[in-house]
């Protein structure tokens, strides 16, 4: 219940609030806005990932994010 | 005749019992000694022999107890007797100081210990040689013929529950009804009502008690959880504790009270000041994994057709009793028959039934008799079992807690991690065979699944129910069925766990975690909500929602004048605030002031407080 370590959502709330000040410091404009854009997907795998949660709420982040690319590469193959 | 009420005196008990026409109370007394005891520090004859010096001892002899955390090994403790209740404390004490023992099995208290030890239960039937008259595990018992008066004190707002209060009038429940009158008529209602029993909630407890005395009534100052006097009664029952001491008992008190009456008969000793067992050494990395709550789902925010809510039934009581879930079941060292725990690297031994686990199991059960029994029957049979299993609901929404909480007598942060890793099981298994059935669960909150079936059917969300119940062997029912849900979203774009708003099949709506349920909401913005949510519950299909939430902002639109035009009745914008039992009422302008002064509002303030209805009202009309 979060009494010391933080508990799976707030380490993923946590990241995602960093990796947006991150993103949002991008240069380019274009990889800027894409950048933000994928944060977007990054939260999809969240609920799945209570079945078996890591310390590292990155994780969550990086795969939602891959599998997001995966199921979009299938849809333009036709899949 | 039924004990109400119970004093301790020297050598004996003053009982207060209701006779069997109702009519009086009377006064019983009856022989009694009272006992404490010391866990000794030195060894135990030689205390033994220190302490029968002791003038006040009339007895002292050594019991062998089981020793807390595990109850495997016994151990020999000092037992007394005395006449006078006073000395036990000084006894106590003194061998505390001395270095000699410490106390122990003081809990519940000795009012009620001594009750038990005697065999004289609590507002149970008794014959006139004070046996048992009844079968006191039935929980669909007769109430005794109490004459009860529930008093509340009002100021010119409602109840007066604040001790700055001008207390202007009085309401008064008794089973004939409900009477009201001013204040200075207080007295004669009462006496006219001539009550065994009065129960007041509020801070005016020293006059209530003084009408009470004077009638030769029992005062009950009832604090904490808000049951009603049936309940009061029911935990009374099961609790052996009097309804004076009870009414001022937390939920905890109650639940850790029965259990400690259970250690008593299974000779486990019960610690005076809880042991509070640490935790085993653990990496910090394990947290997330093994430290955690129920599963709750983050839901997509949207507006859903054909929902259908099922609810588990007392589902952490049930792990507890079903697993043996006990803080001496949990992990313990000694024992060869156990079981792991998934996902929580814990093993509890299944040799022998835990505490905590019996306490569930028997609370659970007599729950589930009441609720049985309420079917048919009559209005006012409906209102007594309604609120004990009301109160008994209370006691097992607090038992989790208390497992869990280390410096419970009877808790343990170990005991509660099982529960939790058996409960996210089960909203797993009862997850995967839902969608396997080819439904989607939109979400899950602990032991509540919200399933999207598309369709209004009764007799589908039963079988959905049935199959959950098979699936993980724990009682499920349909809690709702809505035609339409909308889970709105947030300000960080996902849905929150717990905030909806649904049409039910009745056409009612249900509402939760959403400003007008707020009780600090001010009038005018909980008539905006109350209006709009009016106006939606008309809707059944997404095109007609669509159309009410286009109604509704235009007279949302109205309100929003009227607040900027600086012309809102000073009324409609008075905010309730109830802080440690004390109520202010307050309106903003630059910063709160008391509504009394009547200096104006600030417009930005309270059209920020109707910006979530707005908000509600636009995303219901954007496209699904």
């Amino acid at each position: 219940m979060g009494r010391t370590a933080p508990s799976l959502r707030m380490g993923v709330e946590g990241e995602l609030d960093r990796l947006r000040k991150i993103f949002s410091s991008i240069e380019d404009p274009e990889l800027r806005e894409a950048a933000l854009e994928s944060l977007e997907s990054a939260v999809k795998l969240y609920n799945a990932f209570q079945r078996s949660p890591s310390s590292d709420p990155l994780e969550v982040i990086l795969f939602s994010l891959i599998v997001e690319l995966y199921r979009r590469l299938r849809k333009s193959c036709g899949r | 005749m039924w004990a109400l009420d119970a004093s301790l005196e020297r050598g004996r008990i003053l009982l207060r019992m209701l006779r069997g026409d109702g009519r009086g109370l009377e006064n019983i007394y009856v022989d009694a000694r009272y006992r404490g005891y010391i866990d000794p520090k030195i060894d135990a004859e030689k205390l033994l022999s220190k302490i029968e010096e002791h003038p006040s001892i009339e007895k002292a002899w050594i019991e062998e107890w089981l020793q807390p955390p595990y109850y495997r090994s016994w151990r020999k403790i000092i037992a007394f007797e005395v006449r006078d209740p006073r000395k036990i404390n000084e006894i106590h004490s003194r061998v505390e100081i001395l270095g000699l023992g410490v106390r122990v099995n003081t809990y519940p208290g000795l009012v009620q210990s001594t009750l038990h030890r005697l065999g004289i239960p609590v507002l149970t039937r008794l014959r006139g040689d004070l046996g048992v008259d009844e079968d006191m595990k039935d929980p669909l018992y007769q109430p005794p013929p109490i004459k009860w008066a529930w008093v509340r004190l009002l100021a010119w707002y409602g109840e007066a529950l604040s001790r700055k209060s001008r207390v202007v009038g009085f309401e008064i429940e008794s089973p004939e009804g409900v009477s009201r009158g001013s204040i200075d008529k207080l007295f004669e209602a009462v006496e006219d009502l001539n009550p065994h029993m009065i129960l007041y909630r509020g801070p005016f407890e020293e006059i209530i008690d003084r009408i009470a005395r004077s009638k030769g009534s029992i005062f009950v100052h009832m604090k904490g959880v808000p049951i009603g006097v049936y309940g009061l009664l029911e935990w009374c029952r099961i609790s052996y504790t009097i309804p004076r001491i009870a009414g001022r008992y937390s939920i905890g008190r109650v639940l850790t009270s029965i259990e400690a009456l259970r250690a008593f008969e299974k000779r486990y000793l019960v610690p005076h000041r809880p042991a509070g067992y640490a935790e085993t050494m653990r990496r910090v990395e394990s947290l997330p994994l093994f430290d955690r709550g129920g599963y709750v789902m983050k839901p997509e925010p949207g507006i859903y057709f054909g929902v259908v809510q099922i609810d588990f039934s007392s589902l952490y009581p049930s792990i507890i009793s079903r697993y043996n879930i006990s803080p001496e079941t949990v992990n313990d060292p000694s024992c060869s028959n156990y079981i792991e725990v998934p996902e929580a690297m814990h093993r509890i031994c299944m040799e022998r039934r835990g505490l905590v686990a019996e306490v569930m199991e028997d609370l659970v059960a007599r729950r589930q008799e009441i609720k049985r029994a309420l079917d048919g029957v009559n209005p006012h049979l409906r209102r007594i079992l309604d609120e004990r299993q009301e109160a008994i609901k209370w006691i097992l929404v607090a038992s989790f807690g208390y497992l869990g909480y280390r410096n419970a007598r009877f808790g343990r942060i170990d005991s509660y991690e099982c529960v939790t890793a058996y409960a996210r099981e089960i909203a797993w298994r009862a997850m995967d065979i839902v969608r396997s059935m080819g439904y989607k669960v939109i979400h899950y909150i602990v032991d509540s699944a919200f399933i999207e079936t598309g369709r209004v059917d009764r007799v589908e969300a039963e079988d959905i129910a049935r199959i959950i119940e098979r699936a993980t062997g724990f009682r499920a029912r349909v809690e709702a069925i809505y035609r339409w849900l909308i889970i709105p979203p947030t300000a960080r774009g996902g849905g929150a766990s717990n905030r909806y708003i649904g049409k039910l099949l009745d056409g009612s709506t249900k509402i939760k975690g959403i400003e007008p349920i707020r009780r600090d909401t001010p009038p005018i913005v909980k008539k905006a909500w109350i209006k709009a949510i009016e106006a939606l519950s008309k809707a059944d299909t997404e095109k007609e929602l669509r159309e009410r939430a286009i109604e509704a902002l235009e007279e949302f639109k109205t309100v929003e004048k009227t607040i900027l035009s600086g012309s809102a009745p000073l009324e409609e914008l008075v905010i309730t605030r109830t802080k440690e039992e004390e109520i202010t009422q307050v309106i903003r302008h630059r910063r709160f002031y008391p509504a009394t002064s009547k200096r104006g509002y600030s417009p930005r303030y309270y059209l920020k407080r109707l910006e979530s209805l707005k908000k509600l009202l636009l995303y219901i009309t954007q496209p699904i």
